[in-house]
């Protein structure tokens, strides 16, 4: 009782990815669906990857996109009357931890290949 | 005070179900909107598949990529996903204004709040511009 | 004047002989103005003299009358039978959330404990203490217009009988309390944010809300909980920024 919570690191990265979510994943979705039916739009999007200005944004996007999903599933797993302990908690944000850093590094080596 | 008086009470606590959120159309509408976030982490995970074939092998990760995306059945994950990232997008542009409450002015007389309305608007203006900016990206990206 | 015919399932419990809630069908009267506490007063006077139900003041001021109507939480005496269909059953439960005490009485004393817990009141800064009261407190239409929406709540429960993260967790703190809370760190001329701020930078906070904005949609105060609560969770961020970068500072 009367310990602070941490929950503003999380509830700001929550807040940032929702932002990036709704105005980035939708062309982005938008063009995942065009590369399936022509592989010339592969290639524009993996361009992405090749230059500095749309790398940073877009791993800004990817990263901030698995913060705000994963809390909120781990918010949603109460929501489901699982009973949440620490364990969830790590689980959730060392997976995003995870993710975001293997895309940054991923994005990082296809830069300077 | 007399204290002896027998006491009735047995207060009656109701159980709380996991399916609780079925009862209200308001909850199930609330569970689809925390629900986005499954897709929004697909979506994040293709990428990364992306990053990772590309970089295991560059032509043959190019191949297997291509041959992912193609898959009528990612197709379909990617629309469901485009689906349920735009209610996500509809809902957010509609709370967000909440977590703003500004007045219109400084003036110590002013008691107008910027209307919700406005912001909402101004959310989605923005929204079409960042579309387009990232379409042109996408289709003029060297 | 032309009567119809309302149908009623209302929940009974008694605690004496009881071990669940069960129903109990009635048939009351009403004309265009009955309200559904009148309804229920009709039952009582006509039909069970045993039903216990909760009630003072008639015109949605006290708030004592909440219950469950159909599954939403109202205000009985707000609630009229006009507005429901005669052809089906109006269901009566006691508010959803708390533990039921007998028939539609509920006990609330939780949302009280934590009511009190937040101080509700003014607490002035010390140099203002004692001011007399036409100099200490003068505040401009905009002050009084940062909390006056937040002031109107009636302590009614209905917030926390609509609230899946009350129903989830009987320690979050939980709407009400919480926007009376934000409502008494905004006044102007209250000096007491950073003892409350404690409160709502818990766990148990503002930090338990999920947004699900159900409190702001049957607030019969239009209160709107969730937005105080999301007010209360951006001071309580911009606080927990503040505080890294002067950790000593209490």
């Amino acid at each position: 009782m009367n310990r602070r919570s941490d929950e503003p690191v999380y509830w700001g990265l929550f807040g940032a990815g929702g932002m990036a979510i709704a105005f980035a994943l939708p062309a982005l979705i938008v063009m995942l669906i065009v590369c399936g039916f022509n592989s010339n739009a592969m290639a524009n999007l993996f361009e992405l990857f090749r230059h500095w200005w749309t790398a940073i944004p877009l791993f800004g996007v990817l990263a901030l996109t698995t913060w705000h999903c994963l809390h909120r599933i781990y918010h949603g797993l109460h929501d489901l009357t699982i009973h949440t302990t620490r364990l969830h908690h790590y689980v959730c944000y060392g997976l995003a931890g995870i993710i975001s850093v293997v895309t940054g590094f991923g994005m990082f080596l296809i830069y300077f290949e | 005070m007399d204290n002896n008086v027998k006491s009735y009470r047995k207060p009656y606590v109701r159980p709380v179900k996991a399916n609780w959120w079925t009862d209200r159309s308001f909850y199930i509408k609330y569970m689809l909107r925390e629900g986005t976030s499954v897709f929004g982490l697909i979506v994040a995970l293709e990428f990364l598949l992306f990053i990772v074939a590309i970089l295991l092998n560059p032509i043959q990760g190019a191949y297997f990529i291509t041959n992912f995306f193609a898959n009528p059945i990612v197709i379909l994950v990617n629309v469901i996903a485009l689906i349920s990232v735009m209610y996500h997008t509809y809902t957010w542009f509609n709370l967000m204004p909440l977590v703003v409450r500004m007045f219109k002015s400084k003036e110590p007389t002013d008691t107008k709040l910027i209307p919700a309305k406005l912001m909402v608007i101004a959310l989605w203006f923005a929204w079409v511009i960042a579309c387009v900016v990232i379409g042109l990206v996408l289709a003029f990206i060297r | 004047m032309a009567e119809k015919i309302m149908k009623f399932s209302v929940a009974r419990y008694r605690p004496e002989t009881d071990s669940e809630p069960h129903f109990q069908d009635f048939e009351v009267p009403y004309i265009h103005e009955t309200s559904l506490l009148e309804a229920l007063n009709y039952i009582k006077d006509n039909l069970e003299p045993e039903l216990s139900f909760r009630w003072s003041c008639r015109m949605a001021v006290c708030g004592s009358c909440a219950m469950m109507v159909n599954g939403v939480p109202k205000l009985a005496c707000k609630t009229f039978l006009r507005d429901y269909d005669p052809n089906k059953v109006m269901k009566i439960e006691p508010l959803a959330n708390f533990p039921i005490e007998r028939d539609l009485v509920v006990d609330i004393s939780d949302f009280i404990e934590k009511l009190e817990r937040i101080k509700p009141y003014i607490i002035p800064a010390e140099k203002d203490k004692n001011k007399p009261l036409t100099e200490g407190y003068l505040q401009t239409p905009q002050q009084m217009e940062m909390y006056r929406q937040f002031a109107q709540c009636i302590n009614c429960g209905i917030c926390y009988a609509a609230c899946p993260q009350y129903k989830l967790n009987k320690d979050f703190i939980g709407p009400a309390a919480l926007t009376l809370l934000y409502r008494y760190n905004i006044d102007s001329r209250d000096a007491g944010a950073r003892e409350r701020m404690k409160i709502m930078s818990q766990d148990e906070g503002v930090w338990s809300c999920t947004f699900v904005g159900y409190c702001s949609q049957v607030c019969p105060k239009h209160v709107d909980p969730a937005q105080a609560i999301q007010l209360g969770k951006k001071a309580s961020a911009i606080d927990y920024v503040i505080k890294m970068f002067k950790p000593g500072e209490e």
